[in-house]
């Protein structure tokens, strides 16, 4: 509905670094599928993986440039991350977690996700960040997504033309 | 994020968002948490601020599903009858996570205590307004939300305050859409009307009859006979008529302090309180009704002045 409020404003510095020590769109995209394996494999629905990413994106856009109102705790963790492959995996699990509480009529529990990424992150770690990724986005966790977006012109269009269910999803 | 220091109380010297909670000025006590009533000392503007509150339970699974969901959706809504939030603050621990909103005098329930006196009812004009504001706020709602949700999708029954609960949901339908919110709407109608709450069950089996008492019991309804066979159901239930013209009359000054109402009010009154959800008039359709474009014009409610 608003959508200047959640657009991000540093698209192109991100993921395109010319600094080798940045994380890259391959560490992204490893921690996409990771997500879509973990919703696979709890059936839930696809959508919370997008809402999730979404989530990361912007956190990491809108954080990773100078703003003076954005609180100095978030940016620098921000900016840990952009470096880190391992802080970058940790985002996406609690934004996946934060997503799912959102999105779904299920509870999984940050136990649950420590346990799928094998220990590697503390439930603990998952709570805190947790706080600290609500608090960059604002608190703003229903950005609409191109996911929800395509839902909708389908549904638009689907008294029209005859689309088969399964294409949906 | 906001400076700590930018809020104080209405009387009192600032107040550290960290420090509290600390009485200021104690509005209300909601169910995810305690709220209260501040100067914002930037704009001094007034604004309610809400603590979200943090079971020992919940702390173990972050940060509140129930108040995640809160906001999310409030941020997400603009409309001029709903209550924004205007930002979100975070005080010196995890747990001190506060909604900063505007802030409001009462709530409706606490309006129809108020009013030009409690016993008088409230003016026809006053009730069309109120009900306007109310059927746009949940149209604005409905609108945003068929554009990001899935449609009908099986969800949990254990939704609205039991005396605003639609007839389906007291008969476990998980199916459900925004016409759960036009039946409260319904409710609330007739509640304007006569300043008391119109169905006040005492539990769940308690509601269905006085819905049924109130409304007929649903007879040669295809969506009842749907539901009912659905869940194998062989539980009679007793034929009542609809008592609802007798309890709302139409075209009278009567003495039983009810607000005058005209047919086209009743009509809309009745299609909000269809029995069959699928026949309930929604928000938008209920803008257009006759009951708004014809009669008496809105007027605000003397108890805002």
């Amino acid at each position: 509905e608003q959508p200047t409020v959640c657009s991000c404003r540093d698209y192109d510095g991100y993921l395109n670094p010319s600094d080798p020590t940045m994380i890259t769109a391959d560490d992204r995209k490893k921690l996409v599928e990771w997500c879509y394996h973990f919703v696979d494999h709890c059936q839930l629905s696809q959508q919370t993986v997008a809402s999730a990413i979404d989530m990361v994106d912007r956190f990491l856009f809108t954080t990773s440039i100078s703003n003076s109102s954005a609180d100095n705790a978030v940016k620098v963790v921000s900016d840990e991350i952009l470096r880190d492959q391992n802080k970058l995996q940790l985002l996406s699990i609690t934004a996946l977690y934060v997503a799912i509480k959102v999105n779904e009529r299920v509870v999984v529990s940050s136990d649950r996700l420590a346990e799928m990424c094998r220990r590697v992150h503390t439930t603990g770690e998952i709570e805190e960040m947790e706080r600290i990724l609500l608090s960059g986005l604002s608190w703003k966790c229903h950005a609409p997504t191109a996911h929800q977006v395509g839902l909708s012109i389908l549904s638009l269009v689907e008294p029209y033309v005859d689309i088969p269910e399964e294409t949906w999803e | 994020m906001p400076k700590a220091d930018r809020w104080s109380s209405d009387e009192e010297e600032i107040v550290l968002l960290s420090l509290l909670p600390k009485p200021i000025s104690h509005l209300d006590e909601g169910t995810y948490g305690v709220v209260w009533k501040a100067r914002d000392n930037a704009t001094q503007e007034i604004v309610a601020i809400k603590q979200i509150k943090f079971d020992s339970d919940m702390t173990k699974e972050g940060f509140p599903i129930s108040a995640l969901r809160e906001i999310g959706v409030l941020l997400s809504l603009s409309h001029e009858s709903i209550v924004s939030v205007r930002e979100m603050v975070v005080g010196s621990t995890p747990d001190k996570v506060f909604m900063v909103m505007d802030c409001f005098e009462m709530d409706l329930q606490a309006a129809m205590k108020k009013g030009p006196g409690a016993s008088t009812p409230f003016a026809q004009s006053e009730v069309k307004y109120m009900m306007r504001q109310i059927l746009s706020a949940m149209a604005h709602v409905t609108s945003i939300a068929r554009k990001y949700e899935h449609p009908a999708r099986n969800m949990t029954q254990m939704v609205v305050t039991l005396w605003y609960r639609a007839p389906e949901l007291l008969f476990s339908e998980s199916c459900y859409g925004p016409e759960i919110d036009t039946w409260s709407i319904g409710c609330i109608f007739g509640e304007l009307l006569i300043k008391e709450a119109i169905l006040k069950g005492t539990g769940e089996l308690d509601q269905i009859q006085k819905i049924f008492k109130l409304l007929g019991t649903p007879t040669d309804d295809e969506y009842w006979e749907q539901l009912w066979s659905k869940q194998g159901s062989t539980f009679k239930w007793k034929n009542n008529d609809s008592d609802l013209a007798r309890t709302f009359a139409v075209n009278s000054f009567s003495a039983t302090g009810q607000s005058y109402l005209s047919p086209d009010g009743f009509d809309l009154l009745s299609r909000l309180l269809s029995l069959n959800p699928k026949k309930r008039i929604t928000a938008e359709d209920a803008l257009r009704h006759s009951y708004f474009s014809c009669g008496v014009t809105e007027q605000v409610p003397m108890f805002y002045v």
